[in-house]
């Protein structure tokens, strides 16, 4: 398992994601009258990282506890390769789940732990130790068999978790927030080698995860979730780019949303007009309907404006009523009359407070979504 | 407690600067000195020194005045060597071991249903179920069992009117069956506490990551959880047969000819034949047989469990997921616990439903079929002779001990809080546990030992007294403890740094926080005073309790008249434990807001 070179890995995603290997159909739940999901439809690849990112109450970790078995739904059904997955209990299921809170057996060892499914399925005493200790190899804790739960830290801990899921050879690993408890610094850590340990045994994860920068890092493909449906799912870049509304925007990433008049809607991009004297053309997103005349949203990230010392060049005027140091640039806060405030990144130099400045949007960026 | 001067806030500022270091520590180990003494000093009084008489005096001869001279190990010969004691000791160690065992079990999967397999609703109303069996009065719910099984009890009806039978079985009854039947019911409430508090402890995503793993149901409640909670599991069993074994109101009760046990021979030696050290040397040799077997147990228990780890385990798991493979392809989401612990919840309420209702029963006789509905038991029973000088005696020792216990232990609770772990705190649990540590028969034999020897107190309501301020405090420091740990440290700094003195801080902040569980701490003391049997029956001589006039009058057959007064005396300890109830849930309302 942890020599298996996959080169035949995919360098782009999405070749992979119609295989249908994990799909997801019209799942809901319903707690007590309130619907926690609401027919969610999606379908995983082999071999494909992917997180559901939302805030907390957007049903992510129930829909992953749904794939898990450890949840049953309401209605709707869960495959793999096509067969159905959903009456079967979650030891009958060859998904492996790594719990936020670990749930390590604390009467057992690290390597008992570890140990503790390939056990259940009969493997000979041998052959599990010799795969503990691969598996703690692979989770950069060899040494540890002996260890007590107790004395972990919160990392290793997390890392034996992992092992323990993955030494059962999950056709999925579910990752239910798993970082979430630790700091910082540990956490950068941990997501690096989750992801180079993802790669290096090819397999099948989904990640549950409401810090949008680590879905960002760690993904294939994003699903966004918002009250029960998936807002949007998509490759990072995409997301990011191009989010399909206005809670995808807010929430993942920095954006500034500029209300706009539609003048013109051709061919999948529109001329938004912002005031009399200013105007842009945009991308506009797939499922925005939009109209001439109609209202609509520009989505524009701060590093796709530019301060610019020509006013000619500028699409905005505006003034800078504070500004920020960030380490490798300024954060100046532009108040635009007819717009509002909007957050522009800029260079190392000087102070602008209170000036007057042209802002300008960079070439090819911004997109338009339905207010 | 320290003077009234310094309480305010006020003055404690205007003291600034502070005293000398010197003098603040001298105060502080008077105060803890004050805080604890009573309460060591009446452990002493009324645990130590009589358990120290109770061994002394089982190597005393006997005469036919009472105690003789010694020292001697005639007693101890007179016991060990008859078959008939012999055989007395094993067989009630067997029935002991016995309903220990059966009580483990079930209490297992009573309170792995509560904790892990009944929706929060159910859960509460299970545990609340629970624990009202446990408190009700003893006693009582042993008459329930001949309403059940009894000649005309519900089992002979139904059978007879379904036509199984034609005459009433009469081998269902007063027997050993019946004996564990009614101990199982008896003590199944205080298993399920002990071994549901150490399942507290398991964390319910360790059994999700078992299932996820590739465990089964069973694989994950003896593999995952089982192991987690060994502890417990083995101090239900051990503090159950324990129970069972000194229980002498059972078996005489319901355990008919053959019902005679150690507690009921020592009862009835030391007060019947009045041959004290013969009743010493008796329970001190049943005790240190029953320490060892159960010893023998629980280290057999956990040298198979090392044992099994290394060796069968493995094979075992194997075995049991070749077994698993075949069957759980496709499972129904049907679990053995959720339906095994309602029908252990109907086995606990069901008997003292009956009890309540036949009390109402106009027939003469215990049994079915309802004639119609009367009030006539409850005032025959009432104007029986006898009951006043009865009740009076339950409310004057109930009384007097809780407010005794009280006073000695909400200060020691405190100080309790207040210290670091260590041997000292070790000693003070100790003492502050003793009292249900030693068995009560033992207990009770002891103090009427010491009574005969020093001529200090008599038998009746004030030893009785003495002996009830022992346990209450135990319950009330348990439980006042269990409340002080739980507050925020900060608290009483906070109230400390803003100016209160110690005893303003404890005053102001910590007391009225505690209150409600010091409340309901006394409630539940009064409720196991009022129907506390065991130890009473040594100390009480000629004066009388409830459950001791209801004992005796049972012992005569439990008729509806008994039954009525036993339904009292549950109301009255039920109302006591719906009271620490309503009070404890009344601070934990204003506790989240």
């Amino acid at each position: 398992m942890v020599s298996q070179v996959t080169e035949n890995r995919a360098a782009g995603t999405d070749d992979r994601e119609e295989a249908g290997f994990l799909r997801v159909s019209g799942i809901s739940k319903e707690f007590k009258g309130s619907t926690v999901l609401d027919g969610i439809e999606m379908s995983i690849g082999e071999r494909e990282f992917v997180t559901f990112l939302g805030p907390s109450g957007c049903g992510k970790t129930t829909l992953l506890r749904i794939i898990a078995g450890l949840e049953v739904p309401s209605s709707g059904r869960i495959l793999l390769r096509g067969e159905d997955l959903t009456r079967h209990t979650p030891d009958a299921r060859p998904f492996n789940t790594v719990f936020q809170s670990y749930a390590l057996f604390p009467n057992m060892s690290v390597e008992e732990n570890i140990g503790f499914g390939p056990r259940l399925a009969g493997e000979p005493p041998k052959a599990i130790r010799q795969r503990v200790g691969e598996m703690l190899e692979l989770v950069r804790l060899h040494g540890m068999e002996k260890s007590v739960i107790g004395q972990l830290s919160g990392g290793q801990q997390q890392r034996v978790a992992l092992a323990r899921a993955l030494i059962n050879r999950p056709e999925v690993l579910l990752l239910d927030e798993p970082l979430s408890a630790l700091d910082l610094q540990i956490r950068k850590h941990l997501q690096e080698e989750l992801r180079s340990i993802q790669r290096e045994i090819g397999g099948t994860f989904v990640y549950v995860t409401h810090d949008q920068e680590e879905a960002l890092m760690l993904s294939d493909r994003i699903a966004v979730l918002e009250g029960g449906r998936i807002a949007q799912m998509a490759r990072p870049q995409e997301i990011y780019a191009r989010p399909a509304d206005r809670f995808v925007a807010e929430f993942v990433g920095e954006a500034n949303l500029l209300s706009c008049q539609i003048a013109d809607v051709r061919e999948g991009r529109v001329t938004a007009v912002f005031s009399e004297d200013s105007s842009a053309c945009f991308e506009v997103a797939e499922n925005a309907r939009l109209e001439r005349g109609g209202r609509a949203l520009v989505v524009l990230r701060p590093h796709e404006f530019a301060i610019c010392e020509d006013p000619a060049d500028a699409t905005l005027k505006g003034t800078v009523y504070e500004q920020a140091f960030l380490g490798d640039h300024l954060r100046y806060m532009v108040s635009v009359p007819g717009v509002g405030t909007i957050r522009v990144n800029g260079g190392l130099n000087g102070d602008r407070t209170g000036t007057e400045v042209g802002v300008r949007i960079q070439a090819g960026c911004g997109h338009v979504i339905a207010e | 407690m320290t003077t009234r001067g310094h309480g305010g806030v006020v003055d404690e500022r205007a003291r600034l600067p502070k005293p000398s270091r010197h003098r603040t520590e001298l105060r502080g180990t008077l105060l803890a000195i004050a805080q604890v003494t009573p309460l060591l000093a009446l452990i002493l009084l009324v645990l130590g020194v009589p358990t120290v008489f109770l061994v002394v005096n089982s190597f005393r001869e006997s005469t036919f005045l009472g105690i003789g001279p010694g020292p001697t190990l005639f007693q101890y010969q007179e016991v060990l060597g008859n078959p008939d004691t012999i055989r007395l000791m094993v067989r009630t160690i067997t029935l002991a071991l016995t309903v220990g065992a059966v009580v483990t079990v079930l209490a297992f999967v009573l309170s792995y249903g509560i904790r892990f397999r009944l929706s929060k609703r159910m859960a509460n109303v299970a545990f609340g179920v629970v624990i009202a069996t446990g408190v009700a009065s003893l006693i009582v719910r042993v008459f329930a069992w001949e309403i059940i099984l009894g000649r005309q009890g519900l089992v002979n009806s139904l059978l007879e009117t379904i036509g199984v039978i034609s005459e009433p079985l009469e081998d269902i009854y007063l027997n050993r069956f019946a004996t564990i039947a009614t101990m199982v019911y008896l003590y199944l409430p205080i298993a399920t506490l002990i071994m549901y508090s150490s399942l507290q402890n398991v964390d319910e995503k360790s059994l999700e990551a078992s299932r996820d793993l590739g465990a089964g149901r069973w694989q994950t409640a003896a593999s995952v959880v089982a192991p987690q909670v060994y502890v417990g599991i083995l101090s239900a069993f051990a503090a159950i047969t324990v129970f069972a074994g000194w229980d002498f109101i059972t078996p005489q009760l319901v355990g008919g000819t053959g019902g005679l046990t150690v507690g009921a021979a020592v009862q009835s030696i030391a007060l019947g034949g009045g041959n004290l050290p013969g009743a010493a040397a008796l329970a001190i040799s049943t005790l240190i047989l029953m320490v060892l077997v159960i010893l023998a147990i629980v280290m057999a228990f956990l040298g198979l469990r090392r044992f099994g780890k290394a060796t069968i385990g493995p094979h075992l798991s194997v075995l049991l997921a070749k077994g698993r493979r075949i069957r759980t392809q496709r499972v129904s989401r049907l679990s053995f616990s959720r339906p095994a612990s309602l029908l252990l919840l109907v086995y606990l309420v069901t008997p003292t439903i009956l009890v309540i209702l036949f009390s109402f029963n106009s027939s003469s006789t215990l049994g079915l079929p309802m004639k119609g509905l009367t009030l006539d038991w409850y005032s025959r029973i009432v104007g029986t002779i006898g009951f006043n000088d009865a009740l009076s005696g339950s409310l004057r020792v109930t009384a007097v001990a809780i407010l005794g216990a009280a006073v000695i232990a909400i200060p020691a609770a405190f100080r309790l809080a207040r210290m670091k772990a260590g041997p000292a705190k070790t000693a003070m649990w100790a003492a502050v546990y003793s009292p249900f540590l030693i068995p009560p028969v033992l207990w009770g034999a002891a103090l009427l030992i010491s009574v005969t020897e020093t001529d200090l107190v008599q038998q009746g309501v004030g030893l009785t007294t003495l002996a009830h301020i022992a346990f209450s405090f135990s319950i009330i420091i348990i439980v006042v403890y269990a409340r002080l740990v739980g507050l925020d440290p900060h608290l009483n700094e906070a109230a400390r740094e803003l100016g209160a003195s110690a005893w303003g801080a404890a005053r102001r902040v910590t007391l009225p926080l505690a209150l409600p569980s010091i409340v309901g701490a006394l409630a539940l003391a009064a409720a196991y005073s009022l129907d506390e049997i065991f130890v009473t029956s040594f100390t009480i001589g000629t004066d009388n309790t409830l459950p001791i006039w209801l004992f005796g009058q049972a012992r005569r057959g439990i008729t509806p008249g008994v039954n009525a007064l036993g339904v009292m005396l549950l109301i009255g300890t039920l109302l006591s434990f719906v009271l620490a109830l309503l009070v404890s849930r009344s601070s934990s309302v204003s506790r989240r807001k």
